[in-house]
């Protein structure tokens, strides 16, 4: 049924699958001629990870964009980097860091692109220190209907603030210019705290968090009673060469992470039930010393340890999982209690729950980060009353002030999004300007009404 | 579109007027339902059953023609129907008729239509629905088959016999879209206490239009190809399926 180029997608939820053609193009195209001729929509589309429906446009285009992965300038005074949109942050952590450098910000997984992580604008566990991802980009070469512009935050902050974080629907991502951060090593010092409860967890973070650059906390998503939501707590900063000894000093910048293994597609559905995923937690929770302070972890095993297996999607089997990531203000510290409580009591397994603090929100139109508390669950497809229950969270989130993040989006309404995103509209108008005809499009676009 | 638990936004509803498809659409509009196209034969009850869908929320609703026995008008008039929405997220193939079997069984006329209304128009209608939704890129089909397919009994062997050509149509339409997005989702009902049965004397296991709908979203959402309602059915129709011959046509029911 399928032509040569045709491809089923998903995101790395694995639910919701559409087809496309897929697209491989010069980076340097005629774009408003080429856009212009996809009558039926184009999509970028570097990855995958996103977690659904955003790089993906079934019954229209998609451009691979990871066949652009050129650095094009770099400036070891000043660490500013040029590199092609497809370039992935693996791809970064791997080159420069034997000259001292590292990605500015990094989410869980480091096999994304920089087109992709500026379109969703990407945060990592230093939010409350150094922003997203978007905030340490100083330009953008976006290919758009109407020809390929250079965005700077300054001179042309309204188009530049709809890309970051805009999803793709403002152009096609060519390459960006982003300043790396100089380390010393590849190696985090690391503190860690186990603590029994959620209260104690989030006065734990809001006392001391100031004091690290990075800080996630792992949530027991089905612990309950006086022991609701009890977390390990994992703070830390780049390791200077002072901080290392033996071994570690041998080659201090190196950084060449092993796939050790890649998931096999043969895992059923199911699998990861409450059962397991008790178990899975009550390990891990366990197997955390109750206090260690200042050990040493490879940057790999402190930012990526899912990328230690290869397309580990695949353990939730056929049926795929749903990520679901909120952000409340401070002050709305119940709005987590109240939703880890929903979930132990609905006996809805989050495999990895993980909460953080995010600091202050940029000007991203569509950016999701916004200054408060955020928690990010993952729960299998399958289980009954699951969608009411998202859009229970949905409504407490709304009534806090807060908003969901769109690179894990799989079901959040439309109502429910205008409700979450204040500037919706005015993104909605800077598409009208930029891509009138909707050239630029996605399943979530389509899905959102956007 | 449809979101990642299989809730779509837009509907096609082929027999817009059944009574399981509108327990399909009420429970859709609890989530992401927008728009929903009846289609059927007569436009009187059509419009009817329009307004009732519309009062389930802020959905736009939408008649169209859809006679599944006129075949040389079935696949445009599905394909009309189905222009009427952005994307058909999903669509529930909800015509039949079931007759009167003991009347019917000498009553040449009477068989053709039942068999037409009930598989042949239909299937032909599925067809063009898969190929849209192969163009679209993805999408879903409900088929409302019936137990009475599943094996075919003395005692409604019509019926029966139009809705296993239907089932079996679908399931092999399933095989041939197997690990693509588009998905074929056969339901098979026992007996459903509807306007289409009223006329007869309700009987043991039978089951409301409601729990129809709820089994057969579920069954979408899970990506199951069959599904039971009740679910003991599966284990009963294995038995019937076993059995001799001779015991088989002296059933009861």
């Amino acid at each position: 049924m399928a032509s040569e180029n045709t491809r089923i997608l998903t995101g790395w939820g694995r639910t919701a699958p559409g087809m496309s053609s897929k697209l491989e193009l010069p980076i340097n195209s005629d774009w408003p001629a080429m856009l212009k001729a996809l009558s039926s929509g184009v999509v970028a589309r570097g990855l995958g990870r996103s977690y659904n429906d955003a790089a993906q446009l079934s019954g229209g285009s998609f451009i691979d964009t990871t066949i652009w992965n050129h650095v094009l300038h770099f400036d070891p005074a000043t660490g500013i980097l040029k590199i092609e949109a497809g370039a992935s942050l693996d791809q970064i952590m791997r080159e420069f860091s034997g000259a001292g450098f590292f990605v500015p910000v990094t989410p869980g997984t480091r096999q994304v692109t920089i087109g992709g992580a500026i379109a969703c604008d990407v945060h990592g566990k230093n939010h409350h220190k150094d922003g997203s991802f978007t905030d340490h980009v100083l330009s953008i070469d976006l290919a758009t209907p109407n020809g390929v512009i250079t965005l700077k935050k300054d001179d042309s902050p309204e188009l530049f603030n709809a890309t970051c974080g805009g999803m793709g629907l403002t152009g096609v991502i060519l390459s960006a210019e982003l300043r790396l951060l100089p380390i010393e090593s590849s190696y985090v010092k690391v503190d860690t705290d186990r603590t029994n409860n959620i209260d104690e967890v989030m006065s734990l973070m809001e006392d001391e968090d100031h004091k690290y650059r990075y800080s996630v906390a792992w949530v027991d998503s089905l612990a309950r009673g006086s022991s609701l939501g009890r977390a390990v707590l994992t703070r830390g900063d780049h390791a200077s060469i002072d901080d290392l000894d033996g071994q570690h000093l041998k080659a201090p910048l190196e950084f060449k992470p092993k796939t050790i293994i890649s998931a096999p597609d043969i895992f059923p559905s199911g699998i990861l039930n409450s059962l397991t995923i008790k178990a899975f937690n009550e390990l891990w929770y366990r197997k955390s010393p109750k206090k260690e302070v200042g050990a040493i972890h490879h940057a790999a095993s402190f930012f990526h340890p899912l990328d230690i297996v290869g397309k580990w999607n695949r353990i939730y089997g056929p049926k795929g999982f749903v990520q679901y990531q909120y952000v409340v203000p401070f002050g709305k510290e119940e709005v987590v209690k109240d939703s880890l409580e929903l979930l132990a009591r609905n006996r809805a397994g989050s495999f990895l729950t993980v909460l953080k603090r995010f600091g202050r929100a940029n000007g991203g139109l569509m950016s999701f980060p916004m200054e408060g508390w955020t928690l990010a669950l993952d729960l299998p497809v399958g289980s009954a009353g699951l969608p009411a229950l998202f859009d229970r969270l949905d409504e407490m989130v709304i009534e806090a002030g807060g908003r969901v993040y769109l690179a894990k989006d799989a079901r959040v309404s439309k109502n429910h999004l205008r409700l979450m995103y204040p500037r919706l509209d005015e993104f909605r108008q800077i598409l009208d300007s930029i891509n009138p005809l909707r050239t630029l499009q996605s399943d979530l676009s389509r899905r959102l009404g956007i | 579109m449809n979101d990642s638990f299989k809730k779509p936004q837009n509907v096609v509803v082929l027999g817009g007027n059944s009574d399981i498809a509108f327990a399909i659409l009420q429970e859709l509009a609890k989530h992401r339902l927008e728009k929903v196209v009846l289609a059927g034969p007569n436009q009187t009850t059509l419009h009817q059953r329009a307004s009732m869908v519309s009062d389930l929320g802020n959905i736009e609703v939408q008649v169209a023609t859809f006679d599944a026995t006129d075949l040389s008008q079935v696949a445009a008039q599905s394909e009309l129907a189905m222009s009427l929405v952005p994307t058909v997220d999903l669509l529930i193939i909800a015509a039949g008729i079931l007759g009167d079997q003991s009347s019917n069984e000498s009553d040449p006329a009477a068989v053709a239509k039942i068999l037409t209304t009930n598989f042949t128009g239909p299937a032909v209608a599925m067809t063009a629905a898969v190929e849209k939704m192969k163009k679209q890129g993805c999408g879903s089909i409900l088929v409302l088959s019936s137990v009475a397919g599943a094996k075919v009994r003395r005692s409604n062997f019509i019926y029966g016999s139009s809705k296993a050509g239907l089932d079996s149509f679908s399931l092999g339409f399933s095989d041939a879209l197997w690990n693509t997005p588009v998905q074929i989702t056969v339901v098979r009902p026992g007996f459903v206490k509807t306007k289409m049965t009223e006329s007869i004397k309700s009987v043991p296991m039978s089951t409301t239009p409601e729990k129809v709908a709820a089994a057969a979203l579920r069954g979408l959402e899970l990506g199951k190809e069959i599904v039971w309602v009740p679910s003991s059915f599966r284990t009963i129709v294995f038995g019937l399926r076993h059995m001799p011959r001779s015991v088989n046509r002296r059933l009861p029911f």
